[in-house]
Parts: C-alpha cells; structure tokens; sequence
C-alpha cells in the first residue's frame, strides 16, 4: 500500500474534521497522527480506510477527553487564535467573534451531534456515519434533521449575543 | 403519501434515498409546498453550517505530519505491534510571550524543576548540577563496543536514501544513563519521555532556547554546535528528534537509531552532522 500517498489525502480532510470537534490543534495533530499509526498494523479494503481511520479517530478523541477538557478550560480566558493571518484589525475582530460563536455552539452540542454533522459535511455515507456513531443506518436521517435544527438555534442565540457584545464595544 | 418526515428529506437532500423511495418523495415535493418548505429550510441551515464551519479552517501541518508518519512507520516497521506514541510537530517557541497559557505551562515547569532541584539526589538537581559542571554526576566511561546478548542482525538492503534503522542496544543494568551526542546540530532538538524525570538537553550555545513541559524537553534556535542530550536508563520511553526526524529511540532498556550514526556503545551514541 502506498501509505505516503495515503497520508497526502486523507490527513487533511482529518485534520480538519477533528480540529473542527476539538477546537484543539494539538489533540487533532496527535489523534491524527495516532490514527495512522494504529492504521499501519491493519490490512483494509481502500473502501474501508477512510471511514476506519475517522472511527478510529472518534474514540481516541472520546479517550482524551478528559484531557481535553482541562484543556479548553485551560484555554478559556486565553484569546481564541485567528486562523488565517493577514486580516486589519477590525476584521480581525469580527473574525475572531465568528470563530468563538461556532466554538461556543459545537461544544454545546452532543458529541454524537457533532460527529452527525462533522461527518456529513466531509460526505460519508449514512451507512458510514452510522457505524461511526453507533446508531441504526435508517435513523442518521432524522438524527442529523434534528441536529441541524439544533445547530441553528444555538448559532441564531450565539450570533444575536456576539453581535450586541460587537455592539457595545463599538458604542 | 404523508408529509416528508424530516428523516426523508435529509435522505432527499443527501442523496441516501432508494431509487423507489427517491420517486416517491419528489412526487409528493412536486405536489406539497410544506414539504418544499421544510426541504429548502434544511438546504439552508445546511449552508448556514457550512459556512460557519469554514471560519474554523486552519493551515494543516502537512509537511510535518508526513515527516513525523515516516519516522513512526520506520519505528513500526522495526518493531511491529509496538505502541507508538503520537509525535507532535515540534514547534520553536519564540518567548514566553505568545499567550497566557504558554506563560502558564513555563511558569508551572519553572516551579516545579525548582521545587525538585532543591531535593538533594532528585533527578532534577543532578541535571541542574551536571549542566552547571558541579559535577558529583558520575559521568559513565567510555566503554568498547559491548555485544551481550545481541541477536544476529538480520540482513539489511544495501544503503538507500532513508537511513535505516540500526540494531537494537541493550542498556546494561548497571548503567543509569544513556548519552547522546549530536554533532553540529542546527534547528531544533526535541527529547520526548515517558516517567518523568527522565532527560535533559545540554548545549554549548548561549543562543539555544530550551523549553520545558511534562514529557517533553525541546532546544530551539541552536545556531550550530554539539548537543548532549542525556537519558536515564530507567525512563519507559525516551524519543529524540532533530528537526522533525526521529534520531533515536530508547524503549525499556533497549535502544535503537533511525539516523546514521558515528560512534556508538551500549550507553552512548554520537550522530554525525547532517546536511
């Protein structure tokens, strides 16, 4: 298997996906990491890697919780970081507001929400994201239904407090 | 047919529908303006999520994830089965300035080394002492190349371009370190370690910056010179790198090289420069 080839592609798109449900560039850097390696002892299908590796991913995640944990209440009174560089102040601003009010709405869902979503958005199968979960195929439908619904109330809340938080630094 | 079940048109909208199923949702859409509101109210919360996500994008650290991958799959391919713990990229941290948490972490790492150099015989203190040559270390001689209990090494290709994983080095009981010598370094020297105390960085060079956390002991900026890195033998688990490359590995008490190395005992491994 040409595993460096394998690296190119995959590790980006699972950076991504476990830095969007940690906040944690570090946890995603190590648990990415770790998937790959517990991914050398495995012989696979193709079909099968991509979806294993996430799987694998999820747990290790759900193992380092605690950890992580401590850390976001580490990071909590420290300034989110602004992941692109460059922007003037003022977008900076508005930047790092929107950063915080997603932050702030995926670490107020449901883990299993957040990996509904996060998995659909990097276009796995239901049968896929519902052997990633732990729940029955014919129910990620309604699951994630529910869990966007979820996600728009708490973003529109979270969008409406930054926003006059905006405000009353501008007055 | 019923309203869509919100299930359904999701499945719609992702395409998870059977063919039959399929047919049958878009003929009721075609014919329901309540459905066809609730499907176009999930294609934009959709959206909506998909572009909140994107202010979460960041840089991924490709480059170094696929240097650090390459040095776990030679340690993996030397040891199969064998625990490999994750290898963060090391980063060269510039000041005690960037961030609270930064300012926090060396602060605890500060108190706590001063809390342990201040215990005579601790680890810690013995470090303290030998980087500043107080010297009651005791500092192993040099020793011939000991084979005890070696197993043949199995048979190698010839050179190549990556560096090929020398044999195992059996740390003897009756020595309590292992030192390693790194000649001519530039960048950065990162030590990991499990059972902490366990390492230390010394550099001839005022310029280095060294850094500690728990598990970890990294010297940045080095310029150029010899770097000592010194290990206890009763560390579970001790990496070094240079520059993102994994140099050499000491698991139990054995230890092993990734990089080409120069001159080697059971206890101590000098490394070449590299280009």
């Amino acid at each position: 298997m040409d595993y460096d080839a394998l690296f190119k592609r995959l590790y980006p798109t699972l950076y991504r996906y476990l830095y969007r449900l940690t906040g944690d560039a570090d946890v995603a850097e190590d648990v990415a990491q770790e998937a790959f390696v517990r991914l050398l002892r495995q012989t696979l299908p193709e079909e099968e890697i991509r979806p294993w590796l996430y799987t694998v991913a999820m747990n290790l995640v759900r193992d380092t919780a605690r950890r992580a944990e401590r850390r976001h209440r580490l990071v909590a009174g420290v300034p989110l970081p602004l992941p692109m560089a460059g922007p003037a102040p003022d977008e900076q601003v508005e930047r790092s507001e929107q950063i915080a009010a997603v932050r702030v709405v995926l670490d107020q869902m449901s883990e299993r929400d957040r990996h509904l979503l996060l998995m659909r958005e990097e276009g796995f199968r239901y049968e896929e994201i519902a052997t990633a979960v732990g729940v029955a195929p014919a129910s990620v439908g309604t699951l994630i239904a529910r869990a966007l619904k979820k996600f728009a109330q708490l973003y529109k809340t979270a969008g409406v407090a930054a926003g006059e938080e905006a405000d009353e630094t501008r007055e | 047919m019923r309203h869509a079940s919100d299930g359904q048109i999701l499945a719609y909208l992702d395409d998870e529908l059977g063919s039959a199923q399929r047919s049958e949702v878009a003929v009721h859409l075609s014919a329901c303006g309540t459905c066809v509101a609730n499907l176009k109210q999930y294609e934009a919360i959709s959206a909506e999520f998909r572009e909140a996500l994107s202010w979460l994008d960041v840089e991924v650290p490709l480059t170094a994830a696929q240097q650090r991958f390459a040095a776990a799959r030679r340690v993996e391919k030397a040891e199969p089965g064998a625990t490999v713990a994750p290898l963060r990229p090391a980063r060269v941290l510039h000041g005690f300035g960037r961030s609270g948490l930064l300012k926090a972490a060396a602060l605890a790492a500060l108190l706590a080394g001063a809390a342990s150099a201040a215990i005579p015989g601790s680890p810690v203190r013995e470090w303290v002492e030998a980087a500043l040559g107080l010297a009651t270390v005791d500092v192993p001689v040099v020793e011939p190349v000991q084979t005890p209990a070696q197993p043949t090494p199995p048979a190698v290709a010839p050179a190549t371009q990556e560096p090929v994983p020398d044999v195992l080095s059996r740390v003897p009981p009756e020595r309590n370190r292992v030192e390693v010598k790194l000649r001519e370094v530039e960048g950065l020297v990162v030590v990991r370690y499990v059972q902490e105390p366990g390492a230390a960085i010394r550099s001839a060079n005022v310029d280095a910056n060294h850094f500690s956390s728990p598990g970890v002991i990294e010297a940045g900026r080095l310029g150029s010179g010899d770097v000592y890195v010194d290990i206890q033998a009763n560390v579970l688990e001790a990496r070094v790198e240079v520059n993102g490359e994994l140099y050499l590995l000491k698991r139990g008490d054995n230890t092993q090289t990734f990089a080409p190395i120069q001159e080697r005992t059971s206890t101590r491994f000098s490394f070449p420069p590299r280009s």
